[in-house]
């Protein structure tokens, strides 16, 4: 078959485009994540954790003063971890119920797997924490949360905070009721299933992740402007984190911080 | 540091201290700090915080529930005037004037064993109504397992060959995936997945996500499941 050299450009392109509506679109992300006990607090009970690999993304914060908070995000992550493998996550790509259920079902798991360690030590007894996950599926970001870490969106200079606190003061407005009573949690008791975000991703987008710690004493407009102002993930994070610290650091600091890079 | 009592009708059945900062488990378990020996109480049933001196209630997911002034309460904030029941027990903050005589020292054993009458070798209490236990999935036929699956709280279910499904039902054609039930703002939405053998509700196959109604029956093959609204 012969294309008279006038029709070549415009086939070639056709067959590109068919191509590329064949090929799973994939978004490449750049991440990092940092965390900081903070200047009041002697330990540090937060923990996060990335795969860039699986695109898997968690942050955790143990329910601070009570017994055993480190251990509880600790084994929350990893039990989340563990729940989310390779083949469960590629079998639900492009499936946003799917990857609902795959976010819910690790939850559960950590949940049983800090009830379980609770259980068996009475020091521990009452230790939680509240976690977000995000998973990065195809073009879209999968956000999954209890209590109150955040998950933020930065797009095109404006901050965006796709989550919402399940805390005392979020839910009730009545004012003067203390700050730190979070209402769903993992650990103590774990009601409900966690409350589910998807996010379209583009170019350019970055996701951040973070516990109270942060948002309690940076504010919005502080953090938009640590974001833009670098370029790149990792010391974004680190620039978070001295904002948190000068601000007081009351409490443990985390930030973990996705920008994607192409769609 | 402030005293509480658990009434049952007018008698004092147990009374505690709590300090400020302090959370106490109320329930049935031996590992609940106040301990209520009945049926009708969960193992772990209730607990209460004092923080920065205001007390909270909080319902650990008990069968009978917490009512604070007969309403159903999950986490709240109490005044000392609310009445606080759980099962057909009374929280009150301070200690009744009317039953305090029967506080004494020769009073109160006898009071701890009323409180004891309530166990299921003496004397079977009458189950409480069971309330609000929200929607579910119950296997109509077929050998899905488990049997009966409370919606109450999960935001999404699979339904599947997968031994990670929240029922899992086997057969020829059914999917490791045969469908999803997600929670969406206005009520549970099936939605079926790939699948050789058609997910059909009310004998019709579905192909986008279809809200459930109450009574509906979704059969996969030989497997049958009702949608029960409470």
């Amino acid at each position: 078959m012969l294309i008279s050299p006038k029709l070549a450009r415009p086939t070639m392109h056709l067959i590109s485009r068919l191509l590329n509506r064949f090929r799973p679109k994939l978004a490449q992300l750049n991440s990092a994540g940092c965390t900081d006990t903070g200047i009041v607090r002697q330990a540090n009970e937060d923990s996060f954790a990335l795969d860039p690999a699986l695109k898997i993304f968690l942050v955790s914060d143990g329910m601070g003063g009570h017994t055993g908070g480190a251990l509880a995000s600790r084994l929350a992550i990893s039990a989340a971890l563990t729940a989310l493998t390779a083949k469960r996550i590629r079998k639900s790509r492009n499936n946003p119920v799917a990857c609902r259920h795959l976010l819910s079902q690790a939850f559960r798991q950590a949940n049983d797997e800090v009830l379980h360690h609770a259980g068996k030590d009475a020091n521990l007894s009452g230790m939680g924490c509240t976690m977000i996950c995000a998973l990065v599926s195809g073009e879209k970001a999968h956000l999954c949360h209890v209590g109150d870490v955040r998950g933020y969106l930065l797009r095109q200079g404006e901050l965006q905070q796709i989550t919402s606190d399940h805390s005392l003061a979020a839910e009730d407005n009545s004012p003067g009721l203390p700050k730190n009573i979070v209402t769903r949690c993992i650990g103590v008791t774990m009601e409900q299933d966690p409350e589910y975000h998807v996010q379209e991703l583009a170019a350019d987008d970055r996701l951040l992740l973070c516990s109270d710690g942060l948002w309690n004493m940076v504010s919005d407009e502080e953090i938009t402007a640590a974001l833009t102002q670098e370029s790149e993930p990792e010391p974004a994070c680190a620039r978070l984190i001295e904002l948190a610290n000068e601000a007081g650091g009351h409490d443990n600091i985390t930030a973990l911080v996705i920008q994607v890079s192409e769609i | 540091m402030k005293q509480w009592s658990v009434m049952l009708q007018d008698k004092v059945i147990r009374t505690f201290a709590i300090e400020d900062g302090e959370r106490l488990i109320i329930g049935r378990g031996d590992d609940a700090n106040i301990r209520i020996d009945n049926p009708a109480i969960s193992r772990h049933h209730a607990a209460l915080e004092i923080q920065n001196g205001k007390p909270y209630i909080q319902d650990l997911c008990s069968l009978n529930g917490t009512k604070v002034n007969g309403k159903a309460v999950d986490f709240i904030q109490i005044s000392e005037s609310d009445t606080i029941n759980l099962g057909k027990f009374t929280l009150i903050s301070g200690t009744p004037e009317n039953s305090r005589t029967t506080l004494s020292s020769a009073g109160a054993p006898m009071d701890l064993e009323d409180a004891t009458i309530f166990t299921p070798g003496k004397k079977p209490a009458q189950p409480e109504k069971k309330e609000g236990i929200g929607p579910l999935l119950q296997v109509a036929s077929g050998n899905g397992s488990p049997g009966k699956l409370l919606l109450k709280g999960r935001n999404s279910v699979k339904i599947g060959k997968d031994a990670n499904s929240d029922i899992v039902i086997t057969g020829l054609f059914i999917a490791a995936s045969q469908c999803y039930i997600s929670l969406r703002d206005n009520g549970y939405h099936l939605i079926p997945q790939k699948s050789w053998r058609k997910t059909k509700v009310n004998n019709i196959t579905i192909q986008s996500p279809y809200k459930l109604k109450d009574g509906d029956q979704i059969v996969m093959g030989k497997h049958c499941l009702r949608f029960i609204v409470d």
